[in-house]
């Protein structure tokens, strides 16, 4: 990274930093009350609060994390933003204005209102507290992997700026703020992702246009320099004579030429490695080497495997989607039942807009970024992108626009999600208010920032997709269930979500804790949605027929609560 | 017409506290969080209650939704019975168009990788140079989204509209519901300032 895109990308982050800043004061200065700290006083319009949506919703995985998948796995990736998308069609159908009319807050609330049972309720917080953690984890390390590329500071810088934004926005400004925090960043997102991905466009086609898919494995474009900071283990797909300044296979090496064999080496740490133009390129350790056409043939390997693993991916997307705490929530900002969903049937033309860019930017890095493929930085692609298709002042500008993106992704994304986990514990002590508001984020923020240090490099888009996963086995069958089925009972309600949360929080500790596992074992807990979410309803509708006894009493009265228009239940 | 409501909201409530006695606390038709202050009336409400339609005034209930608890009395005519009747009717209409967005969502997204997965040679196809099947699924899929969202909302709003409008025949009120679904136009709380609510 040079000088000046390093000072680009920084003085674009600080006006990030001071835009949100200066939203978030202008909300405290509007807030008045807890309600307000809490759900905006339900005061804001459709398209503001879509906006808001969209911007919580393109996190790190969205920004950074489908470009990286896109570049190293290729046309399977293509399929998650699409199902994205989708999954706010199901949102919209199934949930969006039933559940603003029960008047819940949180998901907790409207279980406990629905079902009539503080355990269900204890059940549904852990639920929540477990996606919000899943999800906060990429959106740290994003911001660490962020601020590592652009200037080569420690990780842990990137974490405690996030944090720090965090803490400021929410902890002074609560909803109100984040409500305008958000809905503006969406914008700066789809222009900071937007603009650059035109330029570079108009740049490929100039430099000729060479096609992503053409060749065998990527190979390097030109000469390029690796630095290799922390030790890798990786896998040459041919023979390659390289200059190495560093260890190679356990030998120091100062600077000499080097045959290497096509298999598996070890580099580093610390090395330099210089590949010459046309050298294929190594992959780290946990990716495959792929031919153009594998990569860009939708499901082009490991049949079985590959199929089962794409559908559970799409269906925990799908399903994932409609039980994220933090975006349910924001419906309840909406005044009514008809205006939350008008306010879910706009969210999929803004995603739209947006997710054509990544798949953009995966598909130019395949080209001009394959050196990520050694280092396993996938999510660096978008960062890097701009300075290796344009040197200069230019590249540094866009490099800037790009990073000021990536950060109001990971700002919006986790100010979201620290409210939603903040929210729902909050109303769960005896005392509510502010002060218990406050706690809450505390908890929310501390508890994924005690388990960074100990996971290992995860792509962003990954962890994210653990996330919907949880809530497509556990919140998902709840919101579905219980808003259109009246025999839906407590103790239904709980087995199903003990049964789905339970199994698919163990699937994903243990890809985070143990990992990494191969064959099915490593499909099965990347991709459990496609097992565990039937096996959750299902649990849930067996439990419920067997205890029909008891079904609360006021069922029909609460759906019909769910389901009527305001206008008549007004009347 | 006020009288009649009061009547309804008090027995509704009756009827929550026997079957939900931890929600005491909570004077009206909202669940327990939905008063985040916890003392009393919603603040929230308080600042729109007279603004917002679908949070009218009533005394006796939490202003969140205050007269949810007598959703089963539409309009207040023929009884309960009738009204939980209509309900029901409207959540099978409802249900019916949710489960057919949901088949058409389910139908493209398991059917495409089956077709590619069929017909492998699909997926090599090239148009001007760019693969078929990431332009389809990158370009293509999307505005089928925003196409199945929008027909869902018209067809849920066309439900709910019916509905009103068959109950408003049945009851006449003394302020006529707007036309166009509940969007409440125009007058909102503080933050709102962004011109008539919801109209697309």
């Amino acid at each position: 990274m040079t000088v000046t895109a390093t000072a680009a990308s920084l003085s674009a982050l600080a006006a990030l930093v001071g835009m949100t800043a200066a939203l978030g004061l202008y909300g405290r200065r509007a807030v008045r009350t807890t309600s307000d700290l809490l759900i905006a006083s339900r005061g804001v319009t459709p398209w503001w609060n879509a906006s808001a949506i969209g911007g919580e919703y393109i996190s790190a995985a969205a920004y950074l994390g489908t470009a990286g998948l896109v570049l190293a796995y290729g046309a399977d990736m293509v399929w998650l933003p699409m199902g994205a998308t989708a999954g706010y069609v199901l949102l919209q159908a199934f949930v969006t204005a039933p559940l603003r009319r029960s008047g819940a807050y949180t998901i907790s609330d409207f279980a406990e209102w629905r079902l009539g049972s503080r355990a269900v309720r204890r059940i549904v917080t852990g639920c929540v507290c477990f996606v919000g953690w899943f999800y906060l984890l990429p959106q740290f390390q994003g911001a660490g992997v962020t601020l590592r590329v652009l200037t080569g500071a420690p990780v842990w810088a990137g974490w405690a700026l996030v944090i720090a934004v965090a803490l400021l926005v929410v902890a002074s400004g609560g909803m109100r703020s984040i409500t305008a925090v958000q809905a503006v960043q969406f914008w700066v997102k789809l222009v900071a992702v937007a603009v650059p991905a035109v330029a570079l466009l108009a740049l490929w086609h100039l430099d000729g246009g060479a096609d992503p898919a053409s060749a065998g494995a990527p190979t390097f474009a030109r000469d390029t320099r690796v630095h290799v900071g922390h030790g890798l283990t990786v896998t040459l797909p041919a023979d390659t004579v390289v200059t190495v300044r560093g260890p190679v296979d356990g030998v120091p090496r100062a600077g000499e030429r080097l045959r290497l064999p096509a298999g598996t080496h070890t580099i580093g740490p610390g090395a330099d490695v210089d590949f010459p133009p046309g050298a294929p390129v190594p992959h780290a350790g946990r990716l495959t080497v792929q031919d153009g056409d594998t990569w860009a043939m939708p499901f082009g390997h490991g049949e079985g495997l590959g199929l089962y693993a794409g559908y559970s991916a799409m269906l925990g997307v799908l399903l994932g989607t409609m039980g994220l705490p933090h975006i349910l929530m924001r419906f309840y900002t909406n005044a009514s039942g008809t205006t939350a969903r008008r306010t879910a049937a706009a969210v999929p033309a803004l995603l739209a807009l947006f997710s054509v860019f990544p798949v953009l930017y995966g598909a130019l890095g395949r080209l001009y970024t394959p050196d990520l493929l050694l280092t396993g930085d996938l999510d660096a692609t978008v960062l890097l992108l701009p300075q290796r298709m344009l040197p200069g002042p230019a590249g540094a500008l866009l490099t800037g626009l790009v990073a000021a993106g990536a950060f109001a992704a990971f700002i919006s994304t986790s100010c979201g999600i620290v409210v939603a986990i903040a929210g729902t514990l909050s109303q769960c002590v005896r005392r509510r208010g502010v002060t218990a508001f406050r706690a809450g984020v505390v908890l929310a923020l501390a508890a994924p920032l005690a388990l960074l240090p100990g996971i290992g490099p995860q792509g962003a888009a990954n962890v994210v997709t653990m996330a919907l996963c949880v809530s497509a086995c556990s919140l998902c069958p709840l919101l579905v269930l219980g808003i259109w089925w009246r025999g839906l009972t407590a103790p239904g309600a709980g087995a199903g979500l003990l049964l789905g949360g339970g199994l698919s929080v163990a699937a994903g500790v243990a890809r985070l804790v143990a990992g990494p596992f191969t064959g099915w074992p490593a499909v099965l807990l990347t991709h459990p949605a496609m097992l565990l979410a039937p096996l959750s309803f299902a649990a849930m509708v067996a439990v419920s027929l067997l205890t029909r006894r008891r079904v609360p009493r006021r069922a029909e009265r609460a759906l019909a609560r769910l389901h009527l228009p305001e206008d008549i239940t007004a009347r | 017409m006020a009288d009649r409501r009061r009547v309804v909201v008090s027995g509704a409530t009756a009827a929550r506290a026997r079957a939900l006695p931890q929600a005491a606390p909570d004077p009206g038709g909202g669940p327990p969080g939905a008063e985040p202050s916890g003392a009393g009336h919603d603040p929230a409400g308080r600042e729109t209650a007279d603004t917002d339609p679908p949070d009218p005034p009533c005394p006796s209930c939490s202003v969140s939704f205050p007269l949810a608890a007598c959703a089963g009395e539409p309009a207040g005519r023929g009884g309960d019975g009738a009204g939980l009747a209509q309900a029901r009717a409207l959540i099978r209409v409802q249900l019916r168009a949710a489960l057919t967005t949901g088949a058409t969502v389910m139908i493209v997204v398991t059917g495409l990788p089956l077709l590619l997965a069929l017909a492998p040679a699909l997926g090599r196809l090239r148009a001007d140079g760019v693969p078929l099947a990431w332009a389809v699924l990158a370009l293509g899929i999307q505005p089928v989204w925003v196409a199945a969202s929008l027909l869902h909302l018209r067809r849920a709003e066309g439900a709910e509209r019916a509905l009103t409008r068959q109950t408003s025949r049945a009851a006449p009120p003394e302020h006529t519901a707007p036309t166009g679904g509940t969007a409440p136009a125009g007058r909102r709380g503080p933050v709102g300032r962004a011109g008539p609510a919801g109209r697309r």
